[in-house]
Formats: structure tokens, sequence, C-alpha cells
């Protein structure tokens, strides 16, 4: 009966009410969210779980559609840079407005800059040599860079532009970071409606957004803290929220093809790496060792037995969907051929300390796995859960530093340079404070991430991250574990879904509407 | 036996725990208005559990037999009918001051709360708490009667407990030890007291000791339990003078002398009495008798039987009076 | 109690509060030493990855992470003398805004629980005491085990599934309905609130939003206090003033609830208070499988963070809440217990 009904009403439905008529923000779409968010403000929009808010509140220069990997324009209609690639114009829409109604101009764009290097702001240290900003006229501003930085503009997806007459009295106080804490000051398609830490976010539409409402939208967006993920399920199933991203892997499995739900599978890009320290000492400074260790990592049979298929293999240090990605890097699984070479140079015996993050499941599963594997080839591997900081704070000095450590990438950008620099430059060592757990430090790399960073000729880029995969390839200093795909199990009521690969863990709420 | 018994005890038994051996093993005795009678024996003969068993105040016994006050029924009768004989025509006194005293009621409160739940106003019944309290002799009793237990001494305490037994007016005061917690020369007071209230109200009065010296002076009939049975019953006079059972002769031999000093032994009764389900055949004193004949150790347990001025179970009495001059 | 006594007992709560006061300073530079243990940097946390050793530095100065800990904890001290407990690393908010915007979901959670707790545990206990080895007994006593025995994440799961999702009795999640997600009031305790405002459909409506988390952290805590309740009427039971009770020929009822109850509650007393601090630490737990929030999540938080100064903030007001309650037993203690009033009115 029901599939009849539909078959006849939705046609008749279309027919009747052209979609400009159909057009206006309704109903009320819930989302649950594992985590709360720690705070509101723009400059922690590195952070995705406030990101996912920002996408909404705020308008940023240029944006990601979903699921695209470059950037299309958003409050910037078009932009250009300068040859020497240290300036960049950016010429605004004209006719936007913040919610308090006020117009959105380039000194806006300016102090947003300006406020974000004050304030340290994570979101806006990802985005290069940012140095200063001009206001040209009231809708054309100049950002300035004291180095060239190809991927520039692809950084500025997440820098969320505010309202300078809102902020700048609250300046005093922290940059402003306690208040735009629990306020909003965006121009964004959603006006923060209230923010209840631990509880939910809510948010209306913005009537006079200025891309309009056409298409199906909805009117409010509640985001409601539900930590657990069979807590997630219960409600998706009684129709308390729509979406429900943090199943557990055999609800996403059971819900898959269920009646009354759509399961949304999108190519995501958040690598899990195992990281080898290159400067532990002892077999782990030699790369056959490290080569053997690696080869005794079973990434497709992670991929089938914990993500139930539900990952991509890229076989190579980026993830399979990035821009310069390079396959057939690493070497097979081969547990053979890694005891001939342990078994060889008598490195039999040999103990492995590995830090890994027991709060993602993954990074258990894939430590046992290798902790099985490592002692068929003869090698023992010392597997110790503990948290982020304290991995972080033990690889800032070689005496505390693991033999290995587990870490996801969440790139800010999507480019090569937003995962490889991180990974392998030697300025961004654990030693040195950043996420090159691997100590690893090449010259070779090192002038090429570099010179990549700072060229605009996209190709020429390609070309090198395309050496840097060889070189490291070579060297053996980590293992692209897994990476998992973003599964988001959604009532069937959702329309427009689709995962923004270049936020992770986030979608464009504001393209969703409901049935 | 005749029916004149205001309290009428017949084969009664009492039965605790796993084993459901006896503790109390079919013992009879009667009591008359205005009568004083004494309960001996050592601990564990089994006097406590059969006073507190006629009252219904054993939670987890069984008790079998007949136990009769004014020709009612107390045993298996309901808590409905027991609570019109309990304080109101039977009181009690137990052994330790200090335990008998909920600890956290005023006494005043202890004392009144039987008369309350008779339908007593709070105003009229403490009022009667308080001279209740002048009668034991509790001195100024209308302030004392507001202080908790604690802030009495041990004969104070006893005397509190007696004015509670007394509050409702009983026909019977059974006491239980009632002096064996406090020291020698409160000892006597506190008897002093209660032989005087039963005098002035008529009201017969159940002592029951391990000690026959405490009851020597105040009991017009004594019974003597061993094992839980009656082993002699007896007038006051006539057991001191000449027991009718070896076993009562032993409690007597024990008691110290005139020039007795501190400082000497007193003679005990060798080895221990037995426990309920372990024992011996025959006559149940037979292994601690001195006068001990085969015929003592074989077959059930000799009967209590009337003999001279009393009752004797012991079937050696003959010899064991003879001896015993 | 007469003038005298009301005097003693107020300077004796007077001394209590001085004491209290100590404790929670002795408290504070326990949590605030102890937090220095925990491996990681709360700069390091602020910065987030790949921030650089520079930046690191410049929010260690920023921070005040710089300073040797004596004087850290010196200069976090004098902003506790005038009440600051600081700003969240993390929230960027003063960390006693963040606590009282939390805090209201847990002690409803744990009023309630502790109501239920005291409604369920004492009456059972007595009942079982009274019923000694009967049928009754036996199956309090296989209850009770059963309680003490199943993990609370267990049994909130289950009765989430079955009594909220599959029976559709009580609500899944959350403190209130989606109508009602607009109510806001001036306290954050949403029982007061709705009641204040006459929002009688939204107190009724709260309150079988907490009666499934209330029953799942109670459970245990049931358990624990009819065991004890139990065994220590059992006891006074067997007391001579028992039986002296029941020889004045009152009901029996009143045997047990005046002289029997009445004694036993003192110890069932101290235990409902230690047990109001326990629970609140428990909170967490419950609130994460029915979605509520609450202080516990924020102490977790806090300490994943390194944010030491949330961590210590949290376990003053968690101290003061179990002093304050510790204090309340030990005042019910002087109404109940004559002996402790004595002793209260010699000093």
């Amino acid at each position: 009966m029901k599939p009849t009904i539909r078959k006849f009403l939705v046609p008749l439905a279309a027919l009747l009410l052209p979609t400009g008529v159909l057009a206006g923000p309704s109903g009320t779409l819930v989302i649950a969210e594992n985590l709360t968010p720690e705070n509101l403000d723009p400059a922690n929009s590195q952070n995705s779980t406030v990101d996912q808010l920002m996408l909404g509140m705020y308008d940023t220069l240029v944006q990601f559609t979903a699921g695209e990997t470059t950037v299309s324009p958003r409050l910037a209609t078009d932009w250009s840079a300068s040859a020497d690639g240290l300036s960049y114009t950016f010429n605004l829409r004209s006719g936007v407005t913040f919610h308090d109604g006020s117009a959105l101009t380039a000194d806006d764009v300016c102090f947003t800059f300006d406020r974000n290097q004050a304030a340290g702001a994570n979101a806006l240290t990802d985005a290069g040599p940012y140095d200063s900003c001009n206001i040209v006229d009231d809708h054309t501003v100049q950002l300035n860079l004291s180095a060239p930085f190809g991927p520039f503009v692809s950084a500025l997806g997440r820098v969320y532009i505010v309202n300078k007459d809102l902020v700048e009295p609250h300046m005093a106080d922290n940059h402003a970071r306690s208040w735009l804490s629990v306020n909003e000051a965006g121009s964004g398609p959603y006006v923060l409606k209230s923010y209840k830490p631990d509880d939910s976010i809510s948010m209306t539409a913005y009537a006079d957004y200025w891309a309009g409402w056409d298409g199906n939208h909805v009117a409010e967006v509640v985001f409601r803290v539900v930590p657990e993920a069979s807590t997630q399920a219960a409600l998706l199933k009684a129709g308390e929220v729509h979406i429900a991203p943090d199943l557990t892997i055999d609800d996403k499995i059971a819900f898959q093809g269920k009646d009354g739900y759509i399961t949304d599978i999108g190519a995501a890009a958040t690598p899990l790496y195992f990281m080898i320290n290159v400067q532990a000492g002892g077999p782990l400074s030699d790369r056959l060792f490290r080569k053997a260790i690696i080869m005794a990592v079973d990434i497709k049979a992670l991929c089938d037995a914990v993500l139930q298929g539900f990952c991509a293999y890229p076989e190579g240090p980026m993830p399979s969907n990035w821009p310069g990605h390079v396959g057939g890097i690493y070497p097979e699984f081969d547990l053979e051929a890694a005891k001939k070479i342990i078994d060889d140079n008598g490195w039999a015996g040999t103990e492995v300390n590995l830090t890994f993050l027991p709060e993602e499941e993954i990074q258990q599963r894939a430590s046992e796995m290798w902790q099985a594997n490592l002692a068929k080839i003869g090698v023992k591997l010392n597997a110790t859960g503990d948290t982020w900081p304290a991995l972080y704070a033990a690889a800032q000095s070689l005496d505390t530093a693991p033999d290995a450590g587990g870490s996801s990438a969440f790139p800010p950008f999507p480019d090569p340079h937003g995962i490889l620099y991180g990974l392998l430059h030697s300025s961004k060592m654990g030693i040195n404070g950043g996420t090159n757990f691997s100590q690893y430090s090449n010259p070779e790399v090192d002038a090429r991430l570099d010179k990549a960073a700072s060229s605009a000729d996209q190709a020429e880029r390609m070309k090198l991250y395309g050496e840097v995969q060889e070189i490291v390839g070579n060297d053996y200093i980590h293992v692209l574990v897994a990476q998992p795909a973003s599964v988001v199990t959604l009532s069937d009521k959702v329309v427009g879904y689709k995962y923004n690969v270049a936020h992770h863990q986030t979608f464009n709420f504001m393209d969703i509407g409901l049935k | 036996m005749q029916s004149s018994n205001i309290l009428e005890v017949e084969s009664l038994s009492v039965r605790f725990g796993e084993s459901r051996a006896k503790a109390v093993d079919g013992i009879s005795f009667g009591l008359t208005k205005g009568e004083t009678l004494g309960i001996a024996g050592e601990s564990g003969s089994g006097k406590t559990a059969s006073i507190l068993s006629i009252l219904g105040l054993h939670q987890r016994a069984t008790v079998e037999g007949s136990a009769q006050f004014e020709g009612q029924e107390l045993i298996g009768a309901d808590n409905k009918l027991l609570n019109k004989i309990r304080g109101k025509r039977i009181g009690l006194v137990l052994q330790d001051p200090f335990a008998a005293l909920d600890p956290v009621k005023t006494v005043g409160h202890q004392i009144s709360e039987g008369l309350r739940a008779s339908g007593w106003s709070k105003k009229r019944a403490m009022n009667h708490a308080i001279h209740l309290l002048e009668e034991v002799g509790v001195p100024s009793a209308s302030q004392r009667v507001n202080a908790y237990p604690h802030q009495f001494s041990g004969g104070m305490r006893q005397r509190v407990v007696i004015a509670m037994a007394l509050a409702q007016d009983p026909d019977i005061l059974i006491a239980d030890e009632p002096t064996t917690a406090l020291d020698v020369r409160i000892q006597k007071q506190v008897l002093d007291l209660m032989k005087q209230q039963c005098e002035s109200r008529g009201m017969s009065l159940v002592i029951i000791t391990h000690d026959l010296g405490v009851i020597s002076n105040y009991t017009d009939r004594i019974v003597i339990m061993y094992a839980g049975k009656i082993v002699e019953e007896s007038s006051r006079l006539k057991l001191f003078d000449q027991p009718l059972h070896p076993y009562t002769q032993g409690l007597l031999d024990c008691l110290p002398t005139l020039g007795h000093s501190e400082n000497e032994y007193l003679k005990t009764i060798g080895g221990q009495p037995p426990i309920p389900g372990k024992l011996p055949s025959g006559c149940r004193y037979h292994p601690r008798c001195a006068f001990t004949e085969p015929a003592c150790t074989n077959g059930n347990n000799p009967p209590l039987v009337p003999v001279k001025w009393g009752r004797s179970a012991c079937i050696q009495l003959e010899k064991f009076l003879k001896e015993s001059q | 109690m007469n003038k005298e006594t009301a005097k003693n007992v107020v300077v004796y709560i007077g001394q209590r509060v001085s004491l209290t006061a100590i404790a929670l300073v002795v408290l504070s530079f326990m949590t605030f030493t102890l937090g220095q243990l925990v491996p990681g940097d709360a700069a390091v946390v602020a910065a987030g990855p790949n921030a650089g050793n520079e930046r690191i530095a410049e929010l260690r100065v920023e921070m005040g992470l710089d300073l040797p800990i004596h004087k850290q904890y010196a200069i976090y001290l004098s902003k506790l003398s005038r009440g600051d407990l600081g700003k969240s690393w993390f929230t960027h908010q003063p960390i006693w805004e963040d606590i009282k915007a939390r805090l209201p979901a847990s002690a409803e959670l744990v009023f309630l629980a502790m109501l239920l707790n005291v409604l369920i545990s004492v009456p059972l206990g007595v009942l079982a005491a009274t019923r000694f080895d009967s049928k009754t007994d036996g199956a309090i006593r296989l209850i009770v085990m059963a309680g003490a025995g199943i993990p609370i994440f267990w049994l909130g799961l289950i009765l989430q599934h079955y009594v909220a999702g599959e029976a559709g009795w009580f609500p899944i999640a959350g403190r209130v309905s989606f109508e009602f997600r607009d109510f806001s009031g001036s306290t954050g305790f949403l029982l007061i609130d709705s009641a204040a405002q006459g929002e009688w459909r939204i107190f009724w409506d709260a309150l079988n939003h907490l009666f499934l988390p209330a029953i799942t952290l109670a459970t245990l805590f049931i358990a624990v206090v009819t065991r004890t309740t139990r065994s220590t009427v059992l006891r006074t039971l067997q007391e001579d003033y028992v039986t002296l009770a029941r020889s004045k020929g009152i009901s029996e009822y009143q045997v047990v609830v005046r002289h029997a109850l009445r004694n036993a509650l003192i110890p069932t007393i101290t235990i409902f208070g230690m047990q109001v601090g326990w629970m609140l630490s428990t909170t967490i737990l419950v609130e994460e499988i029915f979605s509520r929030p609450g202080i516990g999540k924020y102490a977790v938080k806090a300490i994943t963070q390194s944010d030491i100064h949330g961590v210590v903030g949290v376990v003053l007001v968690m101290g003061v809440i179990f002093l304050i309650t510790n204090l309340i037993v030990d005042i019910v203690h002087l109404f109940l217990n004559p002996r402790h009033r004595e002793s209260v009115q010699g000093k």
C-alpha cells in the first residue's frame, strides 16, 4: 500500500507545487552528535566537532562543496594571486549581512584574520605564513604572506569570518575567546538559538541569508549530544533523531537496507598510521628491520574484519581519494618474507614498544593484530594504551618517545601538504612539538616538501609530492594501517545528505531538507 | 495443682535452631496469686527460655505444651491476644539494665509507651511515669523522666526497667536475673524494691537466677532446673535446710559461706552442664553427680515425683538424703 | 533541645564548617599536585596538533604553566580565596559557570536516585530482617545480590533498550522531551524551574526522563543499604530493649519501627551520607547512556585535556557537596542519637 501511495503522491505534489514555491526552510532536523563541542569559537575550527557547527553559523571566503576536494566561491566571488605568491586579492560578494543585520565588509575579513593570528588560532596556523591583511575597498581584501604557500586558498575553507562590531569589544578578554566560545557572530545560513553543553545546540534558519533558501532546507537544526552508540541507535529507531553518525559497526550493518533508513557511505580521509620511531636506536634504526615489521601489518584483514569492508586500501602514505595520492608504495603483507629478514639478521627476540590510543577501537584492534603477527616472526610488540596528550608529550623527547605510535591524521584541508608535511617534515618531528612521531628527518624530503608548499604550480607540486611518497616508502618509517570510510545512518526522511570529505566527520547540514 | 493458680505451666517444651533439640523439656509448675517463686539453675538450664516462651517473646523457638494465664492459653496464641497479657497482666524485667533500655528514647517514653498503646493521653502517661519513677526510688523523677538511659547508673537503670514493668499494673512480675549485672550493695536494694512493690500491689513475683543466695530471702517457693528439666521443687526454708536433689546440694555448696573472704576461690560443681541434643542417658545430672549408681545411668530421665515436702527427680533420693546429713 | 543545647549545636556546626574549609584546602592541594603527575601538557592540548614548540612555549607562559608548581598553586589559592575557580582552558568560560551549567542535571539525578534509595532500601531491609529466613527474606537477599552484582552500565543499557525502547514506557534519553527543549529557568534544575513556573507538564516530563537513569544509578546503592539495614535491624531485633518493648504489649509494628529500626537508622544514615558523594562520582556512567549532561563528563574532559584548574574546580565542588552532606548527616545524628548530642554538649 505504502509504496503505491508514495509513487502516486510525490509526482503529484511536484506537479502542483513548482520548486520555487516549495522554497523556504521548514521542519526541524535533529542530528545526534557523540561529542559536545568544547566551545563555539571559530578560532578552534580545526576541531571537527566545532567545525561542524561553524559550517552553518559562519561563512568562509571559499568553500568545499560536499564531496569536493577543490575550492569554490563562497563570500569571495573570485580571487587572484600575485606573481611572487606573496599576496592574494579576494573580491567579496556584496549584500551579505551578519545575523544582526549589519553588512559584511572587507573590514570584518581583515579583523577576522588579525584576530585569529593574535589568538594563535589553529585554523590559521595551518593556513601557512599569514602576514597581514589590507582593505582595498569595502568589497576587496588583500591577504599577504611572509612566504609563498601553494595551498593557501584551500586552507581558507576553515577560516570563518566574524562580525567585527560584535567581537571587537571583547578582544581584551583573551582575544574574545571567552565571548565567542558561547556566542555567535556569523553571517552563515543558521543562527545560534541555544547552546547547552553536553545536551544540545540548536540553530534556526537565517531568513536573510545571501544565498537564499531555494530548494529543500530545514528551519531548525538541533545537534543532540548522545555519547553512547547504542543510545543513538535507540533514538534513531524511535524517530527522535534523523541522523546518527556514531553507531557501532554492527548497528550500521543492521540498519543497512532496512526499510525507513538510509546508509550513507562516504569516502573519508582520516587515515590511521603506526609511526615507527627511526631514532629509537637498535634494530629500529635499520630500514630493513622496519620493512620486516611493516610487512607484518595485514591491512586488508583489518579492513575486512574490523571495518567490515567500510574502508579503502591506499597502499601508500595518503588517502586514496586525496589529491596527489600515489599507490603501490607499501610492501605487501608477507609474514614469511618478514620472518626471513628477521632471522637472517639475528633480530629474533627484539622488543618494540607501541603506544596507541585505545579510545579509537580501530587502534586497539590494529595493535592486537600487529602484535599477533609480529610474534609469528619473532618480534615482541609491547602495546600500551594512552591518551593523545600523553603520547604527544612522550614524543617530545627521544628518552620517552615510544618505538612506535598510533595516530590518526585529520588533514586540515584537501592537499598533500595537509597530510605529508605534519607526517614527514623534520620541523614537525615529535621532539619539535609536531606529529611526526617517526622522528623522521630527511633533507631530501624536507626540500621537496618545502618547495611544494611554496609553489603555486599545481603540476609541479604533485610531482614533488609523488617523489616524497616514493622516498619515504623506501625508508619504511610508518604504515597507513586503515582508512575507514564514513558510514552514517539516517532516517529516509532526510534529503540531500552528503559527507564533506574536506572537513572531517562533517556534512553540510544547510544543504539538507526533510521529506 | 489447683486451678486457683494464676499461671499454670504444663509440659512446656522449647526447641531452638537447626538441631531442634529441646532447651526446655516438658516442665510443669504453677504460680498462685501474690506468691513469690524462684527459678534457679546454671545458665543454659532453660529458665529464661521457658519464661520468654510463655510470653511468646522467643522469635525463633518452637514451643509445645501449655501455659495458661487465668485459664487463658498463651502457647500458640496470636500477638493480638498476647498483647493483652504482655505488660498489662505480666510484666518483665531482664538481666542487663545496660541492654534493657532503648538508648535513643527517654526513659519517660519507654515507661509510658505501653500505657500510650492502651489509649492513655501523653500527659497522663508521662505523669504516671514520673509517679512510677518516684515509687521505684529514682530521685528528682520529674526531671529525670526526660533523661536518656545512658544518663543513669546501672542500679538506677534497673529501677527504671522495674518501673517500666510495673507501669501497666500487672498481676505477675517476672524478673530474669534482675541483679546479676549489679554490684552487691545495689542488688539488695533492687530485690527489696521488687518485693515491696509486689506486696503492696498483691502481685505475684517470679525471680529467675543462677544464684540461690540472691533469692534466699525473697521467695516462698523455689524450682530448680537442670538441662531443661525441673529437678526439684521445694519451699524456700526446706530447700536450704534439706535439698531434695544432689544438684541443689551442689548449688548450695557453691554459695559463699559466712566469713568467706574475697580472695578465696568459690567452690563450683565439677564438669559442665550438657548441651541440648547431647544429653546423657538416664538422669541428666549423673555424669556430675557424686551419688551416681548404675540405675542412674540407664533408661529414661527420672520423672519429677512428689516426695516429702516437695518434688524431686532423683531416684537415689533416699541414699542422697542419708549421706548428705 | 533546650537553649543551651541549641547554642552548643551551633558551636559544633561552626567547628565542623571550619574543619571543612581546612579539608578543602588540603583537597585542592592534593588534586593540584596529583594533577602534575598526569602525563600530557595542557599547553600542548590547547595549541592543537602541529602547533610547533614555539607556539606551545608561548601558550605555556600565557597559561602560567612555566612557573614552578608551588607558585602556580599560590596564585590559584589567592584566586580561590576570592571565590574565583579560574577559567577553563578548553571552554574558555569561568570554571564556576561551567560547573553551574552542568551540576544541576547531575544533582537532580542524584537527588532522585537517593530518594529511591531511601524509600526502597530501608523498607526492604526491614522486611527482610523481620521475615528472617523466610521466602520473603530469601527473595530479597537474591535481589540484593543481583543488584550489587549488575554493572551499572549494563543495567542502564538493558533498561533503556527494553523499558524505554521496546516497551516505550519511559523516554530513551535526554533531560526533557523535544517539544520542551526551549524551556529554561533561573536555577538550572528542571524540576525546580518547571514547578516554580507552574509548568507541571514539563515537571512531569522531566521526572519521567529522570526515572530510568535514577533507577540505574540507585540499584547498586539500594543493594548495599538493603543489606546493611537488614543486618543492623536483625541485630537490633536481638537486643534486650526490643524484647522488653514487646513485653509491654505494644504492636509489633511499633516495636520494629520505634525501637529496632530507629536504632538501626543511626549507622544507615551515615552510609546514606557517604553515598551521596559516591553517587555523584558515578553519575557519569548513567549520564553517558541516557545522554544527560553532567558534572562527571566535564571532569573527565578536564582530565583528558590536562585542564588542571577544571579538575581542581570539580574536585572542590564535589568535596564541598560531600562535606555538606556529611555535615547534614552529623546534624541528623544529633537528633537521632542522644549520646552524640551529649558529647557535643560536653564540648
